[in-house]
């Protein structure tokens, strides 16, 4: 024991020690008591934070509000089934799919990619994976806006070494053109990400014991058949968890489609998020764009429930 | 707020605060507004700004005004800097949401209507007297009137200016800009005499810019987008011989495009941004960005830089029809302290700070009083940057363009003025409209249609 400890010990008195005591065990013994006081915090901020202002959404969803008026006029349920009877909403969420399973395929193929790269020992391979990791770092913001300076067409960069190598004859609007613009974004929009995919898998990488391949040389298994056999099934889970976290978040996408493109040209990069904000913020629709944001959310919450149904990321695939 | 509550139609409405008071859940977060203040009505309540310019050198000058104003007056001014844009916007509709709207907001010309139409804007009619009496007279087409009241107290305005760099103009021989036959000419001979130098910046964008150059583009040709029966506010653009001058600038776009880089997502930056550095040789813009710009780079060109007004098609039009576009200020209802309020707008748009205020904008956005553009004026007098950067040719040359008949607001396609102005422009159906037909493969009179259709579900008009 310290003499701090000591100190404060001898200025406390005995019977508030023993009441202190009496308290804590009482609370650590009963599960109840203490599943409680750990879960309040948690819950207290997901209510604040994700469950409250999700009753909002849907609760605002049901009235017509202008985003520039405090006066609610009750529309009725009837507006969702509008909004997804418009053909505004219908090609928006089109965007949506395409971008949010777009990104998440680049994602899984660079970060797991990544991973194996950095997983395998070389010198330097700890300086490689603090690198390789170092994106995830940057703000959303920083790299929509520094994308969209190095893609300009008249001074960026990207166009500057096309042209110098001879892959261009001109330069090449990359965010400018409805061909180009969803696939830049995309790319750009999950060079970031795919890290969270790299930090994933590593970790599980790593927890492969390092025999599993000696055993599998020693049978005369080649490079592809052990990444089949022993990486692949212990890696899969991971990648699973990973596809469903980032497509939700990639559905939800809004910040780098909105420094980059806001959604245009025209309206090809206009994803859901994005025709939300446009309703709110343009039209002054404060009701709809709600509807928008529920709706999006329903859509989530189903496709979550059926990815875990379907391909059960939950179970953990032994290999003998 | 005055109409909380109010039902319409014979149909249940609620406000925020109805909701609040019976959601359980919702409690929690009025208790969290209630702390962020508010409850008062009476005058000892600060006044509250919203200010859409968060750049150092205006946070200063503001604040110093504020300062000023209380130790004058005695009335405390709170001011809360946000980014012009998307950012004010939606932080204005926040406090108005919340039940808590600030007492002055920040009001362009072309985002007023949305606000107006909403009920929340007080008249400020004795504030433009008052400042009429201090200054000189405010023209009507600086102010915004709805239902038969001033809205927006203006403080400084901007004119359609088609830049063009007159060292290119003069070395191949070209006419300025001024027509549309004139303006092809030149963005044809430029593009073939230089390889790194487009004619012109033509955009096709859905974005702010894009709204207001189709929208002047339109106003080219003699097309309008909105018209009057009455109370009732129509789209025109696809009602009989105003749809053919729309189609004609449509056809025009698909044309001039050729002589642009691809501009189909170019905003304001974009633009202004293309003629200062040196990407294309002229560049239609509201207000003096363009120039500024390239005086602010240093360009060799920033002193050939000049104007002429919106180019527009010969063939049916005798002059130009260009857009002003004041900004100012506007006061909102239910707030805390409406007569500080009116007190300090009064305050801010004369005597030495509008001159101040004025200065610190580098003549892009410019004085809504002729006499200020003379030499000997408040404003021009001893401020170097404008009288050394700025030809007298220039600076005269815009006043003429704002004074003049041929200005106008794009609200004023109506009489009385079109509310719905604003909602038509922000929703970038314009803007779409032309990119539509240049790069989103629509034919002309599908993408005309698309875009009325569009207007009518969207802003009030029909």
């Amino acid at each position: 024991m310290s003499t701090v400890s000591d100190g404060v010990r001898a200025v406390v008195p005995t019977r508030w020690q023993r009441k202190t005591n009496g308290v804590l065990a009482s609370v650590f013994e009963r599960d109840k008591t203490l599943l409680a006081l750990c879960l309040t915090p948690a819950l207290a901020l997901f209510i604040l934070i994700a469950l409250l202002p999700m009753v909002w959404a849907f609760n605002l969803s049901l009235y017509e509000v202008s985003t520039l008026s405090p006066i609610w006029e009750w529309t009725g349920p009837g507006r969702l089934v509008d909004i997804v009877t418009s053909s505004g909403f219908q090609i928006a969420f089109g965007r949506s799919l395409v971008f949010g399973f777009g990104s998440v395929a680049f994602q899984l193929i660079a970060g797991v990619g990544l991973a194996l790269l950095v997983n395998k020992e070389f010198k330097g391979a700890v300086l490689a994976r603090a690198l390789a990791l170092l994106p995830y770092l940057v703000p959303a913001v920083v790299i929509g806006m520094v994308g969209q300076f190095m893609l300009n067409a008249q001074y960026g960069i990207i166009n500057l070494l096309l042209l110098r190598v001879g892959v261009l004859d001109n330069p090449v609007a990359f965010l400018g053109l409805p061909e180009t613009a969803m696939v830049t974004v995309m790319i750009v929009g999950s060079w970031k990400f795919a890290v969270f995919v790299t930090l994933l898998t590593l970790a599980r990488l790593q927890s492969i014991p390092e025999h599993f391949y000696e055993g599998a040389t020693m049978c005369g298994a080649n490079a592809y058949q052990k990444f089949r056999d022993i990486t692949l099934p212990r890696i899969k889970n991971v990648i699973l968890i990973a596809a469903l976290l980032r497509t939700l978040w990639m559905f939800n996408k809004f910040d780098i489609i909105y420094i980059m493109t806001r959604g245009g040209p025209g309206e090809s990069t206009t994803t859901i998020p994005l025709l939300a904000y446009e309703i709110a913020f343009n039209q002054y629709n404060l009701g709809e764009a709600a509807g928008i944001a529920a709706l999006m959310f329903v859509f989530l919450a189903a496709w979550s429930v059926l990815y875990f149904r379907v391909a059960e990321p939950e179970q953990e695939v032994r290999v003998a | 707020m005055e109409n909380h509550g109010k039902r319409h139609g014979g149909r249940p409405s609620t406000s925020r605060r109805a909701f609040l008071a019976t959601s359980a859940a919702a409690s929690l977060t009025a208790g969290v507004a209630g702390c962020m203040g508010g409850s008062g009505s009476g005058s000892s309540e600060p006044v509250t700004y919203i200010s859409n310019n968060n750049s150092p050198q205006f946070q200063e000058m503001l604040t110093g005004f504020a300062d000023q104003f209380e130790e004058e007056r005695g009335i405390e001014v709170d001011i809360e800097f946000t980014e012009i844009g998307g950012d004010y916007g939606q932080r204005v509709s926040q406090l108005i949401q919340a039940g808590n709207p600030p007492d002055i907001i920040n009001a362009e010309q072309f985002r007023i209507g949305a606000y107006a139409t909403q009920d929340i804007l007080r008249p400020v009619d004795d504030i433009i007297e008052a400042v009429e009496e201090e200054e000189e007279e405010v023209q009507d087409k600086f102010g915004f009137v709805y239902e038969g009241a001033n809205r927006l107290v203006p403080a400084v305005s901007s004119v359609t200016n088609n830049w063009y760099r007159t060292d290119v103009y003069d070395e191949l021989g070209l006419d300025a800009p001024t027509t549309w036959e004139r303006e092809r000419e030149a963005a044809q001979a430029i593009m073939e005499a230089d390889n790194d130098l487009y004619g012109l910046g033509y955009t096709t964008s859905a974005t702010v810019y894009g709204s207001y150059h189709a929208w002047c583009r339109l106003w080219g040709n003699g097309a309008q987008v909105a018209t009057r029966d009455g109370d009732t506010v129509e789209v025109a653009l696809d009602s009989g011989a105003n749809r053919d001058r729309v189609r004609e600038v449509l056809e025009r776009a698909q044309q001039m495009v050729e002589y642009s880089p691809t501009a189909t997502n170019w905003d304001w930056g974009e633009i202004y941004e293309s003629y200062a550095g040196g990407t294309t040789a002229t560049a239609v813009y509201s207000g003096g960005r363009p120039k500024t710009q390239s005086i602010g780079q240093d360009r060799e060109w920033a002193d050939t830089t000049k104007r002429v007004n919106n180019s527009y098609n010969s063939s049916n039009q005798n002059s130009s029809l260009g857009n002003s576009a004041a900004t100012g200020y506007a006061l909102l209802q239910g707030s805390d302290n409406p007569e500080g309020a009116k007190e300090f707008v009064q305050y801010m748009v004369t005597g030495d700070r509008l001159v101040e205020y004025a200065r610190a904008l580098r003549f892009h956005n410019i004085p809504i009083y002729e006499s200020w553009y003379e030499p000997g004026s408040a404003y021009r007098e001893g401020w170097d940057y404008l009288n050394e950067n700025f030809e007298e040719e220039t600076i005269q040359s815009e006043r003429e363009a704002l004074f003049s008949d041929n200005t106008q607001p794009f609200t004023a396609e109506t009489e009385p003025a079109n509310p719905y102005a604003s909602p038509a422009f922000t929703s970038f159906q314009l803007g779409q409209m032309f990119y539509d037909v240049t790069e989103g493969g629509l034919g002309i009179d599908e993408a005309i249609d698309q875009a009325a259709t569009t207007l009518r579900e969207n802003t009030g008009m029909e």
